[in-house]
């Protein structure tokens, strides 16, 4: 089984291609948002470096959430079109963990922290062996280092935001945290890549995978927001007519 | 800690704001995002002009107002010039993927930039130029400069000094 895996979830944009125990190409850029500009000559440039034909893959892999709105879609967008291409299955996996990939076997929890914006950050927790321990969410970097003290074990970061908030986590967690070095926080290409390996049940038909957004757009927002408010409106108006 | 420091001076002209924005673009690091605030007629499209003269770009800047993002090839850096008034809320940021044209290279100046919201990156520089009338209807233009998030300043106040030796 072999795969051709990105991450386009967040600052850095990789590509990899995966079989059984071994990585065969990977590629990474951490050079701006500008992945729907740069995902696909970067696939191609890769997958020819390597000489790989396309018809020699089996499988396409995408980070489908959570992450930047924009990556997430162009990341989606790119994946479901190849695999549809080639007549082959798409496995769509949490961005959090195939991040927290890098860090795996350390002897440490693995926290990813993927920038969120509004002061809050997408993150989860996993055990040392990649199991996931918390589910994603999206919460204050602070709420979650306290959450994190609570625990009582050996923490490793990673993720685009880990950097950010370093100094706090050190503050708040002393020498039992840990941050992984700059190459291998941000790009998951190669962990969604092993994750879809170990995980055949991921595997889905192109057009059934869906991003993982984890918070609503602002869009979405609004509209619960008036629809809520209509409710309201019209159970008052009923109200008064009982 | 997030330092701010600010800037200010006045300029008398069109001609002295584009001498500005040229020293501005002579020296404007990689990268560098700049918020432009101010309201029409305020001089922002003659700040952008000068800083792409100032970066060698030789092709005319004309206002982005329509087309919400003009690029300029050519220079020393590439010029990323947005106008994002017509757009209304962060989530048209994410729509027209205006975080995409934000790279490690280009120098981005982007006018009405408040609907950015929480997507307005940091480090970066914020400029507001204002119209001022004096009695005798002569106007001229306080433009006031902040580094934020722990831009870098060093290149800015050497360009600034250069502009105040020059004169107004």
């Amino acid at each position: 089984m072999r795969i051709l895996a990105f991450d386009a979830a967040g600052k850095g944009l990789s590509v990899a291609v995966v079989e059984e125990g071994r990585v065969l190409a990977e590629a990474g850029l951490n050079v701006g948002l500008t992945h729907s500009q740069r995902l696909l000559p970067l696939v191609q440039s890769l997958l020819a470096a390597a000489d790989i034909a396309p018809d020699r893959l089996d499988m396409v892999a995408v980070t489908n959430g959570p992450g930047s709105f924009t990556g997430l879609r162009i990341g989606l967008a790119t994946a479901k079109g190849l695999a549809e291409t080639w007549g082959v299955p798409l496995a769509a996996v949490s961005t959090l963990a195939a991040v927290a990939y890098a860090a795996r076997g350390m002897g440490a929890l693995i926290c990813p922290m993927l920038d969120a914006r509004r002061n809050e950050v997408y993150t989860a927790l996993y055990d040392a062996a990649g199991g996931e321990i918390w589910q994603p969410q999206a919460i204050a970097p602070d709420e979650l280092a306290d959450r994190l003290a609570g625990l009582a074990a050996d923490v490793i970061l990673v993720g685009d935001a880990a950097a950010l908030y370093w100094d706090m986590m050190q503050d708040k967690l002393g020498d039992r945290v840990r941050l992984t070095p700059p190459e291998r926080r941000l790009w998951g290409a190669v962990g969604c890549g092993f994750i879809a390996l170990a995980r055949p049940d991921l595997a889905e038909n192109a057009a059934a995978a869906q991003a993982f957004y984890l918070r609503l757009s602002e869009a979405e927002r609004n509209r619960l927001a008036k629809e809520a408010k209509e409710k309201e409106a019209r159970e008052q108006k009923d109200g008064v007519g009982v | 800690m997030r330092q701010l420091m600010k800037y200010k001076l006045v300029t008398h002209n069109e001609d002295a704001t584009r001498r500005l924005g040229r020293l501005l673009g002579e020296a404007v690091p990689p990268g560098t995002f700049v918020a432009l605030f101010g309201e029409m007629g305020a001089g922002k499209t003659h700040l952008v002009q000068g800083v792409a003269a100032g970066l060698g770009i030789a092709a005319a800047v004309t206002s982005p107002t329509f087309t919400l993002v003009n690029e300029y090839g050519g220079g020393r850096l590439p010029l990323v010039h947005m106008d994002l008034f017509r757009l209304a809320s962060e989530d048209d940021i994410v729509e027209r993927g205006i975080e995409e044209y934000l790279t490690v290279e280009a120098v981005a100046l982007v006018e009405w930039p408040e609907v950015m919201g929480c997507y307005m990156p940091e480090p970066r520089l914020e400029i507001r130029l204002e119209r001022c009338l004096d009695e005798g209807q002569e106007d001229w233009r306080t433009i006031e400069i902040a580094a934020i998030g722990g831009a870098d300043e060093k290149w800015l106040e050497e360009a600034l000094e250069r502009y105040a030796d020059i004169g107004v």
